[in-house]
Order: C-alpha cells, then sequence, then structure tokens
C-alpha cells in the first residue's frame, strides 16, 4: 500500500522524467548543435571560406 | 506546502523551489536506474533519428525551392544545363553543390541560412530586378567558397584519376592536364556558369 504522499511524489518523478527526456535535453542539445554551427559560421565570416574536406 | 509561494520571495528561490524543479535535481525515489537510463537511451534514440530526419528534410530540393526566391530564379535556369538532364540520367540537386557535406560544414551552412531565412521575411530578393541586382555578389559569394575549398562539391562527383582524356575535347585535356592534374587551378576557376546564368562580367566586384 502506497500512501497519498508517495502516490503523489511517484507522479513528480515520472512527470519530471518526461519533461526532462522529451524537452529539456532535446532542446539543450538542439541548442548546442546550433550554437556549434553559429560558432563556425562567425569563425569563418572572419578567417575566410574553409579549405577543401 | 510548508513553502507556500510569497511575492516577497526572490526569482531564483522560486525556481528552486518548485517542487519539479526540486524531483529533477534529486536521485529518483520511485524508478530503477534500470528504468531511467532505458528511457534515456530510447528518448536519443528517437532524438537523433528526427534530429537527421530534419536535417535530410532541410537538404531536399523540395525544401530548397519552398521559397520563390530559389524556385523562380535560379532553379528555373538549372533546367536548361547538363546538371538537370543529360545522358546518363543523373543529376545534381542544389544540395549536392551549395551544402558542404561534411557535417561541421554543414551544420555551419545551416546556420549561416539564417541571413537567407532574414531575406525571405523581409522580401530582401522577392522580385526579379531585386535578384538580378544582387546575383554579381551572390555568385561571387559561391564562387569565393568553392576557390577556397578547391571545387569540393564539384568533385565529390567529379573526379580528375576517373577522367578518360580520350574522350574529351584537345584543349580540355590540355586544360586538365597542365592546370587541373598539376593543382594549378580547380573546377570552378574555369567552369563558372554552367548551372545557373552569368551574371554581366561588368557588375562583379572583382571587376576593373
Amino acid at each position: 500500500m502506497q500512501t497519498a504522499e508517495a502516490q503523489s511524489s511517484k507522479a513528480r518523478e515520472a512527470m519530471s522524467f518526461l519533461i526532462l527526456s522529451v524537452f529539456i535535453w532535446p532542446v539543450i542539445a538542439v541548442g548546442f548543435v546550433a550554437a556549434y554551427g553559429f560558432a563556425f559560421w562567425i569563425f569563418f565570416i572572419l578567417a575566410g571560406p574553409p579549405g577543401p574536406t | 506546502m510548508a513553502n507556500p509561494p510569497s511575492a516577497r520571495r526572490g526569482f531564483w528561490a522560486r525556481i528552486t523551489g518548485n517542487s519539479i524543479i526540486r524531483t529533477m535535481a534529486r536521485p529518483s525515489v520511485h524508478f530503477s536506474l534500470a528504468f531511467l537510463t532505458l528511457g534515456g537511451f530510447v528518448a536519443g534514440v528517437a532524438f537523433w533519428g528526427a534530429f537527421n530526419t530534419a536535417l535530410e528534410f532541410a537538404n531536399t530540393e523540395k525544401f530548397c525551392i519552398g521559397c520563390h526566391e530559389m524556385r523562380d530564379n535560379v532553379y528555373q535556369e538549372l533546367q536548361g544545363t547538363i546538371h538537370w538532364t543529360n545522358r546518363s540520367g543523373v543529376r545534381a540537386t542544389c544540395p549536392d553543390c551549395h551544402v558542404p557535406h561534411a557535417w561541421t560544414l554543414k551544420i555551419a551552412r545551416k546556420m549561416a541560412a539564417s541571413r537567407e531565412i532574414y531575406a525571405m521575411l523581409f522580401g530582401v530578393i522577392d522580385t526579379r530586378e531585386k535578384f538580378l541586382a544582387v546575383r554579381p555578389e551572390l555568385a561571387q559569394h559561391e564562387w569565393d567558397r568553392m576557390s577556397a575549398n578547391r571545387s569540393t562539391e564539384c568533385r565529390n562527383c567529379h573526379k580528375p584519376e576517373s577522367m578518360n582524356f580520350d574522350k574529351q575535347k584537345p584543349q580540355a585535356v590540355a586544360a586538365h592536364k597542365n592546370q587541373l592534374l598539376t593543382g594549378e587551378k580547380t573546377c570552378i576557376d574555369c567552369h563558372k556558369g554552367i548551372a545557373h546564368k552569368l551574371p554581366n562580367v561588368e557588375e562583379l566586384p572583382t571587376f576593373e
């Protein structure tokens, strides 16, 4: 038997897990990739276009 | 419940006092590590798939000609060239030449496209006249880029070592042997205006 307090803390943990895994971490990941791309773009504006790859 | 929200509490205290935020910062009481790592793993796989799908969609011709600036100008001109139709049926799409294939450079190009989104939103090139006015500048951007990377995007398909000089005209053989194979020049140095019309030379920034 779970107490009402334990049940509500379980719901809170499940909600936290969902918010983190489907929203917060994906947004942070996309943000890092975007920042990485912007950093290279700005670098190429200053240093000239990149050489052969 | 012990700390009812109060207008006197600071912003940070309200954030850290939030029960969801506090739950996120603490070890789980109800879920096992196995379940949580599995959840993170599954979410990570889904994210990676969605990310690459979105990235690939942004690398399709359909996406490129989604704005009329591309569809009505450069895309129309491509259709008269050998990169559109030829006897072997292999064709180049916009991103094959205009988006670097290396991951880092591709992401950098995608971010640089924020400038194109700005131009689209504010109608910087929304008429043929405006396009023709900036064409020399835009063409020069691409020529500079391809000169610097030694025509990397051309060479993704065209390999000098696979060229059969017996099937080229004598003039082309001479140019390729003396300038391409020696590394003196790369594709774009001679082959400008092969997929889109050339700007008026007098309007080029480099014209003197």
